[in-house]
């Protein structure tokens, strides 16, 4: 009994200890995000007291409503310009898993002539600073006719995307035993039925985890969302929010209250799929 | 579960489009492009509303974010598929016209209209030969914006406004390091940035003399040092101010209700001339196809016209001489930089002006930040920046005979791999076998080679040119020779490429390992099994990956300000001194990366945690039984198993670090001195401030690439040999 | 068909290489219908290279594979009407129970209601019916097993393939689970092709065994005549616990006929061997064929015991035989039988059970 409790009482502060480590480690990055919060929130900005821990003192919904077209009445367009931001960048999610996962899984599984050519390649393509190819990416979608369409916006993130989407569902199929799809092909499945019905599922956490990161790419872009859409209704969010700064002057109300709008569906996104992304799901599959 | 989020993407994604594109299909339509928000956006919405009433035509508005309008511009005016009009300033128009984005426009601007724009307006939008490239529109400059609550009067010069007594409040605040406000100094005492021939202004007497004013006004602390634009505003709104240079975009983000006076900048007592601010003119430029048609004139008349001013001028400092003369009720803060615009000198046109921004800044910051400066020491910085000024100046590079040579090289190097390629054995019977694998990467390999690597060596193919983007003419491999002996320069001097890429080299090793080691380290917190609050405390870490980072890099740079910054704030209140975090390489550079470790740690933490589910509870176990401790364990267990699956995001991530370029843009700009650039940043500043020399960024861009192919090579190399 | 008969599956000339390595060379296999087939060999053999081409896992650089008068060497393994359990059973982990089992059957579009009356009849036959809605990481190890049995089963294929299934459980699991094995395989009636590398499995189970050598067939038959019969010293050494004792010795002809020295003892030759020239020999001598002297195991040497493991059923005894250069010697006495370290046993064996080897080529000599 008395040990029982001993060690009961270790745990407590080993668990204290983890919470105290994860509180300074939520302190650490949310405190910058106060500072936003703070002017966002503010009628007069950030004033120069109360620098340690920003708060607003004079609290004010009126960013919020300049950020999303409210106080103009242009809140349809707003609404219109999210549904933009989401559409875009779920459809971006969902391409660049659709064509990153047959690549990755023939990178993972498969010989074929040219694939250390493909896969250094693709490595490549990441280590290229990308200075000096917005012009030619313009051109291209205008050969393809995808100039100022929203689908044109999602070939051009998804494509953008690829390399590191393939390069990380690669890694966690190759993590998936062999044995499972070999398993499959007794049981009367082709390879690529194997791949869709046992490989795709059980590669579930990667894979949410890399649409999340192709999400979140598409999300805040907004150098080639101005450059290649030319209609206010065909804008995504980050486009709108990037029109606060100019040149000589920026509205940093408007400009932080647009931000935190716009982070809130990813936030709420991640909390919901969380368990989707960190669960595993290998587990029991093959005796190790 | 699954099914279920899948199906709710499914259903936005098919809202969205059935939403449509909204693309314009109107005949006969007008396309006018604008940077404006607020009230200005407002007015112009309202004309271009008025017109359309009045003559059937439709307009099309788009307002394009500032930092995208430029290449937004270039991009589709060179594919024909731009806007009609658009606002722009007039400093833009000597690039503009090298690029061939603008015509002249003298149907909307005849000579007859002369008279109707100020005379200063009018002498920006023609050339010396009297041709229009634009239609006056509207002023922008700075002047002195004073809070009646504690200022009384008008001071009748800087001196003695910066005397005057109240109540603890800084006297004046201004960008004191920007050569934009800088500039009413310099032109005090006879200078400026640009003399003729392009030469470079900012030396001399009126450099030296101009640069020791300012350096007067910060020493006697009655004007804050370091101040940027959001800073001048937070003090002036919080009364920690009594008055500021700025500009009408600066006041009508003021909160209403501060007592507010704007008045030209008052004389100097220092200087013989009264201080000029730059000007700049906002002008309507007409594209190139669209010059032809005269419902675009008449239309870009309507808008500059004298009846639009009166809608106007509720929001901005119209060009109309007519309006100011009126009886209009005008605000009276646009009144005044009204007659402060008038007093100023108009921004040159030469594409060299946007050159002189960097080493006059350069200057300024150094003189600014020295301890002591005597003559020499002022001299000095002043001979270094214009050395800089004139390594930036693009090379005239005669065309080598060998044009073309570049083309055949790589033509040659392709076929012989192919044909090395072929000629081993089982090339062919390879590639029969491989059919089936090539189905499930075809549509992968051709999305990335059209949109991927067809722009990347398009890009690379302007590195053997130079000059401007439509007209360049072929330099061999002159700029990597320059850049290479690093134009001359020292090869370990600043900006050099080869100091710089040892700070990237730095910065990316820095980043990554605070990237892995902190994300590792909550991952592993988080997925200690009987955590409570877990899903909350996930979400609560991946906040900075989900905000835009562009807001988030601003409040850094806003938490590392020597006077206002939260971190000496906090040093203070521990006693310790506070740190000018921008001045030394080393603060400036721990500054970067406390930024970048900031946006960067969340990403890394929720790939380690997807890994993480896949290391065998069993193993862990084992090695429980082992009796190994939980370092033990997790080095020679959980460590090992996780490297494999990381490999991807860990190479991946030192690849975008290294590439990293708004991070540095963003907090410390390249302070001090262009120390903390890494090569990324200089290639973007070769693009976009130094002479807009693409080639030059793309001979960058390729060199970075050849080091990280190198890098990657080597270490693969390496790798081996270990294993 | 040369013979007329046409088995349920067969392999010919069978080769196999990964790049410049051969694995199986010249295999040549046929299982007749029903037949319960092991392969068995130590690891790295290729025995389950064998096993996983005949499942169409692995194509073969020549030779063909035929199931009933059919060449599949080119189908993939949907297509060749087999089942296969794996060694660590690869059960979907995103599936139930319940739809591990239905997998193959949806994929070849059988009708929900035969689905549902072929899981019921397989989970009833491996006790299943508790566990159907659990995830194979809620289940033990042994079930797993079950599971894995039961996906093989409900196929209802013209073939099984076992690929080590026992290898991943308890000793007491594993020999429970074998002998369910064996009863599934006469209950089913469907041929099978098992992999193993333990040669009680092997021995228990098989119809056919067929021992395989670094790529080849060493020798194939029912399991007793590769025990008693071995056709190498390999096979004689491979099979049987505790190994076969290997002695030198000299076959030699003396007046009172042919017979075998080892050191100073002295054995008699078998019949078969009689036509052998006068040679150097292996000799094999099990150690359950080892026994006290007696009138039909004429004592041939004496044992000096160094240690004994007592097993409750029987002993195992090992010691040296003298005067042969105290050569390492184990036999198998009944357990009533008291022994003690340091006794001397006089031991004898039936001459029949010799079996003797050329000492180069490890060859038997009987043939």
């Amino acid at each position: 009994m008395a040990n029982g409790g001993r060690l009961n009482a270790r745990q407590n502060v080993k668990a204290l200890v983890v919470h105290a480590l994860l509180i300074g480690a939520v302190i650490y990055a949310l405190y910058p995000v106060l500072w936003v919060l703070t002017v966002a929130f503010s009628r007069d900005g950030l004033g120069t007291d109360g620098f340690v821990l920003p708060w607003p003192r004079h609290w004010t919904f009126a960013n919020f409503a300049i950020a999303t077209g409210a106080s103009t009445g242009k809140s349809a367009l707003f609404f219109r310009q999210l549904v933009n931001s989401l559409t875009v960048s779920a459809s971006t999610a969902l391409l660049s898993i659709a064509i990153a996962a047959p690549a990755a899984y023939a990178l993972a599984r498969m010989q074929f002539v040219g694939k250390r050519t493909g896969l250094s390649g693709l490595m490549l393509t990441q280590m290229f600073p990308t200075v000096a190819s917005a012009v030619p990416l313009y051109f291209i979608l205008s050969q393809l006719h995808l100039l100022d369409r929203r689908a044109g916006l999602v070939v051009a993130y998804s494509a953008t995307a690829l390399p590191f989407a393939i390069f990380q569902l690669k890694a966690a199929f190759e993590a998936i035993p062999v044995e499972l799809e070999e398993a499959a092909m007794v049981d009367g499945a082709t390879r690529f039925e194997a791949f869709v019905r046992v490989v795709l599922p059980v590669a579930r956490p990667a894979l949410a985890v890399t649409a999340l990161f192709a999400f979140m790419s598409a999300w805040n872009e907004f150098v080639l969302a101005a450059t290649l859409m030319s209609r206010e209704e065909a804008f995504t969010l980050p486009v709108v929010l990037q029109r606060f700064v100019g040149e000589h002057s920026a509205a940093w109300g408007p400009f932080a209250a647009g931000s935190i709008v716009v982070s809130i569906p990813v936030m709420a996104i991640f909390y919901i799929a969380q368990k989707q992304l960190l669960s595993g799901l290998t587990a029991g599959s093959v005796k190790g | 579960m699954k099914a279920w989020l899948v199906s709710i993407l499914l259903v936005v994604v098919a809202f969205g489009f059935v939403l449509g594109d909204c693309r314009s299909t109107a005949a006969n339509r007008i396309v006018l492009w604008h940077a404006y928000r607020g009230a200005e956006e407002q007015a112009l919405l309202e004309l271009t509303a008025r017109y359309e009433a009045q003559t059937g035509t439709t307009v099309e508005v788009l307002a394009v974010p500032f930092l995208a309008y430029a290449s937004k511009l270039s991009s589709a005016i060179e594919r024909d598929q731009g806007p009609d009009v658009f606002i722009d300033a007039h400093e833009r128009l000597g690039s503009y016209r090298d690029d061939g984005l603008v015509v002249h426009a003298d149907a909307a601007f005849p000579k007859d209209d002369n008279e109707r724009y100020d005379a200063i307006a009018t002498k920006v939008a023609r050339d010396d030969e009297g041709v229009a490239w634009g239609v006056p529109f509207a002023l922008k400059g700075v002047a002195l914006i004073l809070n009646t609550s504690l200022v009384e009067g008008a001071p009748d010069s800087i001196e003695s406004l910066v005397k005057s007594r109240n109540d603890g409040a800084y006297p004046l605040a201004y960008e004191a390091e920007s050569a934009y406000v800088h500039a009413p100094w310099l032109h005090a005492f006879g200078g400026s940035m640009l003399g003729p021939n392009d030469a470079y202004g900012f030396t001399g007497e009126p450099a030296r003399k101009s640069v020791l004013f300012a350096r007067s006004l910060v020493s006697s602390g009655l004007v804050p040092a370091s101040a940027d634009g959001a800073l001048v505003k937070q003090l002036f709104e919080s009364g920690k101010a009594a008055a500021i240079i700025g500009g009408p975009g600066l006041v009508s983000e003021l909160p209403k209700g501060l007592p507010l006076r704007v008045m030209p900048l008052p004389r100097m007592h220092a200087a013989a001339s009264a201080p000029e601010p730059f000007l700049t003119v906002e002008l309507l430029f007409l594209a190139p196809r669209s010059v032809a048609r005269p419902e675009v004139s008449a239309f870009a008349r309507f808008l500059a016209s004298d009846e639009s001013a009166r809608t106007r001028v509720r929001a901005q400092v119209v060009a109309n001489a007519a309006t100011w003369k009126g009886a209009e009720a005008i605000a009276p803060h646009l009144r005044a930089f009204h007659d402060a615009a008038l007093a100023s000198r108009p921004m040159s046109t030469r594409t060299a002006m946007r050159a002189t921004w960097e080493p006059v800044e350069q200057a300024i910051r150094s003189a600014m930040r020295a301890p002591n400066i005597d003559t020499a020491s002022l001299d000095a910085i002043l001979v270094e920046s214009a050395r800089r000024f004139e390594s930036s100046k693009p090379k005239t590079t005669s065309a080598s005979k060998a044009r073309g040579f570049t083309a055949v090289a790589v033509t040659l190097f392709a076929a012989a791999l192919v044909a090395y390629r072929s000629s081993r054995p089982r090339f062919w019977s390879g590639l029969r076998a491989s059919a089936g694998a090539y189905a499930y990467v075809m549509h992968a390999a051709i999305a990335v080679f059209v949109l991927v690597v067809l722009p990347l060596i398009a890009g690379a193919v302007t590195s053997f040119f130079s000059g401007p983007r439509n007209h360049m003419t072929y330099a061999g491999i002159g700029n990597y020779v320059d850049i290479l002996t690093a134009r001359g320069g020292p090869l370990l001097g600043y900006g050099s490429f080869y100091r710089t890429l040892l700070v990237t080299i730095v910065w990316t090793i820095a980043n990554v390992t605070l990237h892995v080691t902190i994300g590792l380290a909550l991952a592993l917190l988080l997925s200690r099994p009987l955590l409570r609050l877990r899903g909350l405390y996930r979400t609560l870490l991946i906040v900075p990956w989900a905000v835009p980072s562009y807001v988030t890099a601003l409040a850094y740079k806003g938490m590392f300000h020597q006077q206002f910054g939260a971190v000496n704030a906090l040093l203070r209140k521990c006693g310790a001194e506070p740190v000018s975090w921008f001045s030394h390489f080393s603060t400036a550079f721990a500054a970067n990366v406390a930024t970048n470790v900031w946006l960067g740690f969340p990403f890394m933490m929720v790939v380690i945690l997807g890994a993480l589910t896949n290391v065998p509870k069993d193993v862990l176990e084992a090695a429980d039984v082992d009796g190994a401790t939980s370092w033990q364990r997790f080095r020679h267990v959980t460590l090992p198993l996780l490297l494999p699956q990381l490999a991807p995001a860990i190479v991946l991530g030192a690849v975008w670090t290294f590439n990293m370029f708004n991070v540095v843009f963003l907090v410390s700009g390249g302070e001090p001195d262009n120390q903390t650039d890494i090569l990324v940043s200089e290639a973007y500043r070769w693009a976009f401030t130094r002479h807009a020399q693409y080639g030059y960024a793309a001979a960058y861009a390729v060199l970075i690439f050849g080091i990280l192919w190198l890098t990657s090579r080597l270490s693969r190399r390496w790798q081996t040999e270990v294993a | 068909m040369p013979s007329g008969t046409v088995h349920c599956c067969e392999v010919r000339n069978l080769e196999k290489a990964f790049d410049q390595t051969v694995v199986l060379s010249n295999v040549n296999l046929a299982m007749p219908s029903g037949s319960f087939t092991v392969l068995v060999g130590a690891s790295g053999c290729g025995k389950s290279t064998l096993l996983r081409t005949v499942a169409g896992l692995e194509s073969p650089t020549s030779g063909s594979i035929w199931m009933g008068d059919r060449d599949v060497t080119a189908l993939p393994p949907k297509d060749r009407d087999i089942a296969m359990v794996f060694q660590s059973y690869a059960l979907y982990p995103h599936l139930s129970v319940r739809e591990n089992l239905a997998f193959g059957l949806k994929l070849r579009r059988t009708p929900e209601t035969e689905i549902a009356g072929r899981v019921a009849e397989a989970s009833a036959i491996l006790g299943l019916d508790a566990l159907l809605d659990r995830l194979p990481k809620q289940l033990s190890g042994g079930q797993r097993q079950r599971v894995a049995m039961g996906r093989a089963i409900v196929r209802r294929p013209r073939m099984f393939l076992f690929d080590e299934p026992l290898s991943n459980l308890d000793a007491a699991l594993r020999a429970e689970v074998r002998v369910d094995i064996r009863k599934l395989h006469d209950r089913m009636g469907g041929t099978t092709l098992y992999v193993t590398h333990d040669q009680v499995e092997a021995m228990t189970l098989a119809d056919t065994l067929c021992l395989l050598r670094a790529g080849q067939i060493e020798q194939m038959g029912p399991p007793l005549e590769l025990f008693d019969r071995p056709v190498s010293r390999y096979v004689a050494e491979f099979l049987g616990s505790p190994k076969i004792n290997c002695l030198d010795g000299q076959l030699v002809y003396t007046n009172a006929g042919p017979h075998i020295t080892i050191g100073s003892s002295t054995l008699s030759v078998p019949e078969r061997y009689r036509a052998l020239s006068p040679q150097s020999v292996v000799v094999g001598l099990r150690p359950h064929h080892l026994t006290p002297a007696s009138a039909e195991a004429p004592q041939f040497g004496t044992l000096l015991v160094t240690f004994y493991e007592a097993l409750g059923f029987e002993t195992y005894v090992h010691g040296t035989l003298q005067g042969a250069g105290d050569k390492a010697l184990v036999i198998r006495v009944d357990s009533n039988h008291r022994v003690a370290r340091g006794d001397a046993i006089a031991i004898g064996v039936r001459p029949e059970h010799t079996v003797l080897f050329d000492p180069k080529s490890g060859r038997a000599l009987d043939t």
